[in-house]
């Protein structure tokens, strides 16, 4: 996408406009469709505001990084915030206070073998199934996300820890190398 | 040592281990073989960043938006932007057809009417494009019938065009003088046909002119909603808990949007759904600018 493009948009050009929005939507709208995880309906009406607020913030925009990085940071944090004046806050929140959760996976996901890490994520909890999106996916520090979603970056940390581990259950038969040892970890010395 | 718990294995897949982590990973192919997993996993995870989805928005309902807010100052007026104005020259997308929300969005707004007159048999009027939403390959039969499609509706809509009699002439004068439009609105409840526009006191000879007359009433309407939402305190709630008639507002609104877009997937090509569903985005837009405006500074609302 050239830099002509976005100033026409910036000037409110219709057809500029649509241009960036034809050429990014593919990837913005399925970092909302990620974050959102199982609700298309409202993904879809965060992908909407998202893409209000990016013509909103445009002319903002100073071409110091990419118009899809830009673009990218912008349906992040819409989505965070939409899920926030949702009722999904209370359990993002919660979901990264609780510490004490358990990685370990219970008697009905022991018997669930996850296709992808899309259909696995959807079995952890908000909290550790969001910090995990925001580093292992999209990338962020564990200090940018801790100031996203008002935690401490050890408490980030701690539950990307969690999400990967209960992630590698659910998906071993994709990571875990076939070797006849065994991979758990029911022995506690060598 | 003892083995890495399940978190330090997915730890040390990205970060440094402790001398006594890395002496034990050396020597312990379980461990070794714990790390290397998080590290596909951590690989797979970043391959799901490049994924791209069909698009979940709609152009027709932001454009609408944009153009609410006054952020479109220069309407589309191309057969088809991505095809036309594509920097790259690649080719174009297969398009397909749009839904009436699109077309809503995508009509000339009124100051475009009297421009459209000049438009030759060879270019069909904006009011006809196709445009496309999403990007699937197709097999070049359906491309070719696609393009004899657009041909044929074309030509139909530019004869149509060039028709115009004396009324359309009327109604865009009426338009450039910004007289206000006043169609009849049959009751509610009751099903008038919508090509019976010879009932309403006002005479739409194309769907395009009715879709710009509609088109500037709705753009009225919101600049109105927003208008009122920054300046009328009649339209607020009980200062007693604003918060929580805020909440409940924005409550309801959430779900007459669901319903509306539900409603919408059912008939994406009818005009009213369509309105209802941009009237209850747009409902829900201005609360949110009201909870900015009228609750007291040191008080927001957290969750709805």
């Amino acid at each position: 996408m050239d830099h002509l493009t976005i100033r026409r948009a910036i000037e409110g050009d219709e057809r500029a406009m649509r241009l960036l929005w034809e050429e990014h939507a593919p990837h913005v709208d399925a970092v909302v469709r990620r974050l959102v995880g199982s609700d298309p309906d409202l993904a879809a009406d965060i992908a909407q505001e998202v893409w209000i607020q990016i013509f909103r913030a445009l002319p903002a925009y100073r071409g110091e990084a990419q118009f899809s990085t830009w673009a990218h940071r912008i349906a992040v944090n819409r989505t965070l915030n939409a899920l926030r004046r949702t009722r999904r806050l209370a359990q993002l929140e919660t979901g990264i206070e609780e510490d004490s959760a358990s990685v370990e996976a219970d008697d009905g996901e022991r018997s669930f073998i996850a296709a992808s890490i899309d259909e696995a994520l959807k079995r952890l909890p908000a909290g550790a199934r969001t910090v995990f999106l925001l580093h292992d996916v999209e990338g962020y520090t564990h200090e940018e996300i801790a100031g996203e979603l008002g935690i401490t970056a050890g408490g980030s940390k701690s539950q990307l820890f969690k999400a990967r581990a209960k992630l590698r259950g659910l998906l071993a038969h994709l990571v875990d190398a076939p070797l006849g040892s065994g991979s758990a970890h029911a022995t506690p010395v060598c | 040592m003892r083995h890495l718990s399940a978190e330090r294995l997915a730890a040390v897949a990205d970060e440094h281990p402790t001398p006594d982590e890395a002496a034990h990973l050396a020597q312990c192919g379980q461990c070794t073989q714990g790390r290397d997993a998080h590290r596909r996993l951590i690989a797979g995870a970043a391959l799901e960043r490049d994924r791209t989805t069909a698009p979940l928005s709609d152009w027709g309902a932001i454009s609408a938006r944009l153009r609410a807010e006054g952020i479109i100052r220069t309407p589309d007026t191309t057969v088809n932007a991505s095809a036309s104005a594509s920097p790259s020259g690649a080719a174009p997308v297969i398009p397909f057809v749009r839904t009436a929300i699109d077309d809503v969005a995508m009509a000339p707004r009124p100051v475009v009417v009297a421009a459209t007159h000049e438009v030759t048999a060879a270019t069909a009027p904006p009011a006809t494009v196709v445009t496309p939403l999403r990007r699937r390959a197709m097999p070049a039969w359906t491309m070719r019938a696609a393009a004899a499609l657009l041909l044929v509706a074309g030509g139909v809509l530019a004869g149509r065009m060039s028709a115009r009699d004396a009324s359309t002439q009327r109604i865009a004068q009426n338009e450039t003088t910004t007289k206000p439009l006043t169609p009849t609105v049959p009751p509610v409840g009751s099903l008038a046909p919508v090509n019976d526009v010879r009932q309403s006191p006002v005479f739409f000879s194309s769907t395009a002119e009715a879709k710009a007359a509609m088109l500037q009433a709705e753009s009225m309407y919101q600049a109105a909603m927003l208008y009122l939402a920054q300046n009328d305190s009649t339209l607020r709630p009980p200062i007693e808990n604003p918060a929580e008639a805020y909440r409940t507002r924005l409550a309801a609104l959430d779900e007459a949007v669901s319903a509306t877009r539900k409603a919408l997937k059912l008939a994406p090509d009818d005009p009213v759904i369509n309105n209802y569903y941009l009237t209850s985005v747009n409902a829900r837009e201005t609360t949110l600018r009201q909870i900015d405006d009228a609750l007291p500074v040191n008080e927001r609302v957290t969750r709805f």
